[in-house]
């Protein structure tokens, strides 16, 4: 995979257009998957004409950082030849409430053949990240391995995140269909301390109540029983990224959601929808757990690569939050994929999209998403 | 990772209420199934529902399935083959029997299947793991209101359909509501646009039927509408005037306009009305409401049909009956002109005749004795001539050729004078009333004439009354206006004065009225009239411009009126009768000018014995020849003026040309006074008329050359 991979950690757009040209030149490159950072200040108006320039299908997203091998991006662009073709197609609007995405996607892709493995990347703030991810699976199943996550800035600002052949696009979708296999292994090793509470008002990914109650409150409340828990008015997601939410499913890891920001009436806002009338838990972990997590996340992804998983390249998509509550002990999750001679690349997400084998599709947060694929 | 037993509660829970979230069918079952698939961890779920169809084949359909691709998924296919094939009522009730239905799949795949009774199953698919047995008991509450739901949602699309249907008929409802009310608009702006038009068009026919009225109205004929039954349906004024009926009295009462006058042309009249052909022109006799019988002229087309409206015929009924009266008395006028004319001209010839006989008679009883055989011979002849003249005479006032001598008379005294006559010479059963005005009524008249008229009608009446019976002479002042003047030849609108002649008599037919006033025309036996005293009335009266009519019908008796002008002043240049002298002389040489051989010697003969000198000469040309020669020696023309050629006038014209002193002598057996005065004026110096006497012309002879 070296041959169809570049790192450059200037960040500038002209390293990336050299990239692209290098691999635009090249016979066996059929696509471009673009993983960049949020701090190369990417922008419509300074990148929408290189890729508008690609002769080339181009997926990718800008994320608050990347990894490649064992440690972490603050700045730069991975750029990976990919080998097949890829079917690619955006989905806009997606907090929009009148979109029926599940249509969309059939009449968008009414067939997806061939494909084995779905490339997803959303704007990570978007209000309908779920929606979207129940008409791919309604539409395309468990044939499809998904593997992707949510884009975006730490600095929670909304902007154009997702890059496409039409340029940057906002609060939209892009998803690739690969005729190629792949094993994806999720799990996050977080586990409750408090709940069960009742969602009882929300919308999308903002809980305004829990068991009728305001849900900051019930929230801080539950967090600030913990031993030395105090939340800095000014910073909530300093506590709060060590206590997200869990949604209860049967036979598996419960689905997590980071709870990033408090509104001025004391609604708390989530990466990721929270079903009305959902059961939440109140869940923490520690490093050691986060990184058995992960390492389990791999064997999991590999197990579905019978034979040759442990040759083919890891394409991660690691919580940009589980990796701020890590801290520098993050890298001691990333040691877990950098093995020799295996490719580790990907990025810290807003989100993650994976189906757990072969289950139900799910956006997930503060959670590792392993992909082992030969792109 | 087992959840416990309150994590799963909330877990069925949160099912349960995705269940309870949706209203629509489709979207329930779809999100029903989405939780379950994905709060189960399933790799897929489906939701089959039986169809429902009466008249399609038992069986499931794939109401919702996680993902929409289950189908392909070979467990899932797998699953789907425990479903009995071919599915029959029987087989699908065992089969419903026999959930919950769990199983294992080749690849290690579960499967459970959910009775959903009696509306499907729930088919959901678990890899890698397996639900506990205890986790599927406590899902089939679940199954139970996921049935419910699908009832209720079943219930409510139901309803929902019902609801639609009931829209969608209202809709249409309100859509034909709409298009009627829209319609209705239309239609009622279009009524009230015709309802405008028609008003327009009805006043415009109310103007015109109104004008047609008013024409009709004003026509100066009268104008009926009849139907086809011969009833007026409309009439104007003038029919009103006309016939006596008004339009209001049809309601009341018949407008019987035929009448027994009316005769086959009335039948005929009918028969055309009632076929609807036109007429034109047609003459008819018909009656009025007064019994009056009018002569019409019948004009009408039948008036055009509307629709199924009765057929009318439109007739002018044009009152001709002046006009016919006039027609008759012109064409009598004209007829007595020339009755005129010929006896006219017969008397002339006859008077040159006479005048010869009675001439030579007089020479020759001047030369025999009187008292001999010869003498009482010419006595005899003498006599007859003198009444042949006095045929004639009478003829030449028939005709109007002879010579009135008018003065102011009055009347009444005329009519005293003769009454007195005829008390004596009717017969006593004739009993004369007379009723005179009490003014006395003076009209320029020859009494003698005007008497004569008396005795000739009253002969007439006497005639007719056999048995006896009364004659009434009348007299009273009238007034004539135009109307009446109108068509009688020379009467001019005035003060007259009537003289009535009345008898009881037998009265006379309209045929014999025709002829009445013709010379020779008599009703009496061959020798007991000559035909000639009607016909000199009307000569006489019509000299003394007035006019005389004739009202009789058999039975009734006869009514003559006579019109003469009132006098407004005496007549002037009367001049008194001549005296007698004894027969004069002369030395003279005169030119006779005279076609008549007869005449001519005969006045030659006369003058002769007076001792004039005679030049003769038969017509004007060569009288002028002559004078031109001789006028030295000649002292006066005796001139006739009916002579071929030149003529008497155009000669006297040439000779007073060729010798303003000549002296000129008119002798004429044939002219009017008119004419007598217009020779005067041109000159000559006297008039005499044949047949004279020899006195007679001797006298004017010599009073001519005797003249300034």
């Amino acid at each position: 995979m070296e041959h169809f991979l570049r790192v450059e950690e200037s960040g500038r757009i002209e390293a990336l257009q050299e990239i692209c040209v290098e691999f635009e030149s090249r016979d066996d490159i059929a696509g471009l998957l673009i993983l960049a950072c949020d701090a190369n200040g990417y922008r419509p108006d300074n990148l929408d004409l290189l890729l508008k320039g690609r002769t080339l299908p181009v997926i990718g997203a800008v994320f608050p950082e990347l990894v490649s091998g064992n440690r972490k991006i603050s700045r730069g662009t991975i750029v990976i030849g990919m080998k097949n073709r890829a079917r690619i197609f955006s989905v806009a609007g997606l907090s929009d409430e009148n979109v029926d995405y599940d249509e969309l996607i059939n009449r968008t892709v009414p067939e997806p053949g061939n494909a084995r493995t779905a490339l997803v990347f959303v704007d990570g703030f978007a209000g309908r990240i779920a929606a979207l991810l129940e008409g791919l699976f309604n539409n395309f199943g468990l044939e499809v391995n998904y593997l992707g996550g949510g884009a975006g800035s730490l600095t929670l600002e909304r902007k154009p995140c997702l890059l496409t052949n039409q340029g940057m696009l906002e609060d939209a979708a892009v998803i690739a269909l690969l005729d190629l296999p792949s094993g994806v292994g999720v799990q996050h090793g977080w586990s409750s301390v408090a709940g069960p509470f009742k969602a009882t008002e929300c919308h999308q990914g903002t809980i305004a109540s829990l068991d009728w109650q305001p849900a900051y409150e019930v929230y801080r409340q539950v967090v600030e029983a913990r031993p030395g828990e105090v939340f800095d008015p000014d910073d909530f997601y300093a506590t709060a990224q060590k206590y997200p939410f869990g949604l209860r499913k049967l036979d598996a890891e419960m689905v997590v959601r980071d709870p990033f920001q408090v509104g001025e009436k004391g609604e708390i806002i989530c990466v990721g929808d929270v079903p009305l009338n959902s059961y939440l838990y109140v869940l923490t972990s520690d490093v050691p757990t986060l990184v058995d997590a992960a390492s389990e996340a791999l064997r999991l992804a590999l197990a579905q690569c019978p034979g040759r998983g442990e040759d083919l390249p890891v394409l991660l998509f690691d919580c940009i939050s589980r990796a701020l509550f890590m801290g520098e002990r993050f890298d001691d999750e990333l040691n877990v994929f950098d093995q020799p001679g295996r490719t580790v690349v990907g990025a810290l997400t807003i989100g993650e999209i994976a189906n757990s084998g072969r289950s139900y599709l799910e956006l997930f947060n503060k959670t590792a998403v392993v992909g082992v694929i030969d792109l | 990772m087992s959840p416990s037993k309150s994590e799963l509660i909330q877990i069925y829970y949160e099912m349960a209420m995705a269940i309870n979230d949706a209203s629509e069918l489709p979207q329930m079952l779809k999100q029903s199934l989405t939780t379950m698939v994905r709060k189960l961890n399933c790799c897929a779920g489906g939701i089959h529902l039986l169809d429902i169809e009466p008249d399609s084949l038992p069986g499931f359909y794939p109401a919702a399935t996680i993902p929409r691709t289950s189908a392909r998924i070979a467990s899932y296919a797998e699953a789907l083959a425990q479903l009995p094939q071919p599915p029959t009522r029987d087989s699908l009730d065992q089969f419903s029997e026999r959930l919950p239905l769990s199983g294992s799949c080749l690849n290690g795949d579960r499967f459970y299947f959910f009775d959903l009774l009696p509306h499907g199953f729930l088919l959901l698919l678990k890899c890698e793991t397996s639900l506990d047995p205890l986790i599927v008991k406590e899902l089939l509450p679940i199954a139970a209101r996921l049935t419910q739901a699908i009832g209720t949602c079943r219930q409510r699309q139901a309803l929902q359909e019902s609801i639609d249907h009931l829209s969608l008929v209202s809709d249409e409802l309100r859509h034909y509501k709409e298009s009627l009310e829209e319609m209705v608009e239309t239609r009622t702006a279009a009524l009230q646009q015709e309802m405008v038009e028609r008003c327009l068009a009805e006043e415009e026919l109310r103007q015109s039927e109104e004008r047609h009225r008013l024409f009709l109205q004003q026509l100066p004929d009268p104008v009926a509408v009849f139907n086809r039954q011969c009833v007026p349906l409309y009439v104007n004024q003038e029919f009103s005037k006309t016939f006596g009926w008004a339009p209001e009295d049809f309601s009341t009462e018949e407008c019987p306009l035929l009448c027994e006058e009316s005769g086959e042309k009335g039948e005929w009249l009918q028969r055309q009305i009632a076929s609807g052909k036109s007429l034109a022109g047609f003459e008819v006799s018909l009656q009025n409401r007064s019994g009056e019988i009018l002569r019409v002229a019948v004009s009408g087309i039948p008036a055009p049909q509307i629709g199924d409206a009765e057929s009318l015929q439109v007739l002018v009924l044009r009152d001709v009956t002046e006009q016919h009266r006039l027609e008759n008395q012109l064409r009598h006028s004209q007829k007595m002109q020339a009755i005129g004319t010929l006896t006219g001209g017969i008397a002339h010839d006859f008077n040159n005749l006479l005048q010869a006989i009675s001439g030579y008679t007089q020479l020759l009883q001047r030369r025999i004795e009187s008292d001999s055989r010869e003498g009482s011979f010419l006595d005899s002849i003498s006599l007859s001539t003198e009444r042949a003249a006095d045929l004639v005479k009478q003829l030449l006032i028939a005709s109007r050729r002879g010579e009135s001598q008018l003065q102011p008379i009055d009347l009444n005294e005329c009519v005293e004078q003769a009454s007195k006559l005829l008390e004596r010479t009717l017969v006593k059963m004739v009993r004369i009333d007379k009723h005179l005005s009490d003014e006395s009524l003076i009209v320029n008249g020859d009494t003698g004439q005007l008497e004569q008229v008396l005795l000739n009608l009253a002969n007439n009446a006497q005639a007719a009354m056999p048995k006896g019976g009364i004659l009434t002479f009348s007299t009273e002042k009238v007034e004539l206006d135009k109307t009446f003047c109108q068509g009688r030849d020379g009467l001019s609108p005035g003060t007259y004065a009537q003289l009535r002649v009345a008898d009881s008599g037998l009265g006379m037919s309209p045929q014999v009225l025709d002829h009445i006033f013709e010379p020779f025309f008599t009703t009496k036996d061959i020798g007991e009239g000559t035909g000639l005293g009607l016909s000199s009335a009307y000569g006489i009266v019509r000299n003394h411009m007035g006019t005389i009519q004739c009202y009789s019908e058999p039975g009734k008796g006869t009514v003559f009126l006579i019109y003469l002008p009132l006098a407004s002043e005496s007549l002037t240049g009367q001049s008194s009768p001549a005296e007698y002298c004894p027969l004069p002389g002369g030395e003279e040489t005169l030119l006779i000018v005279d076609d008549d051989v007869s005449v001519a010697n005969f006045a030659r003969s006369i003058l002769e014995e007076g001792g004039y000198r005679i030049i003769q000469a038969a017509t004007g040309e060569e009288a002028l020849e002559i004078y031109a020669r001789r006028r030295e020696d000649i002292s006066l023309v005796i001139l006739d003026l009916g002579m071929p050629g030149m003529g008497g006038e155009k000669c006297l014209e040439a000779l007073r040309a060729a010798d303003p002193d000549v002296r000129v002598l008119i002798a004429s057996g044939y002219a009017t006074k008119d004419q007598a005065q217009r020779v005067i004026d041109l000159g000559a110096a006297a008039f005499v008329g044949k047949p004279y006497r020899v006195e007679i012309i001797l006298k004017e002879v010599r009073l001519a050359i005797d003249s300034e």
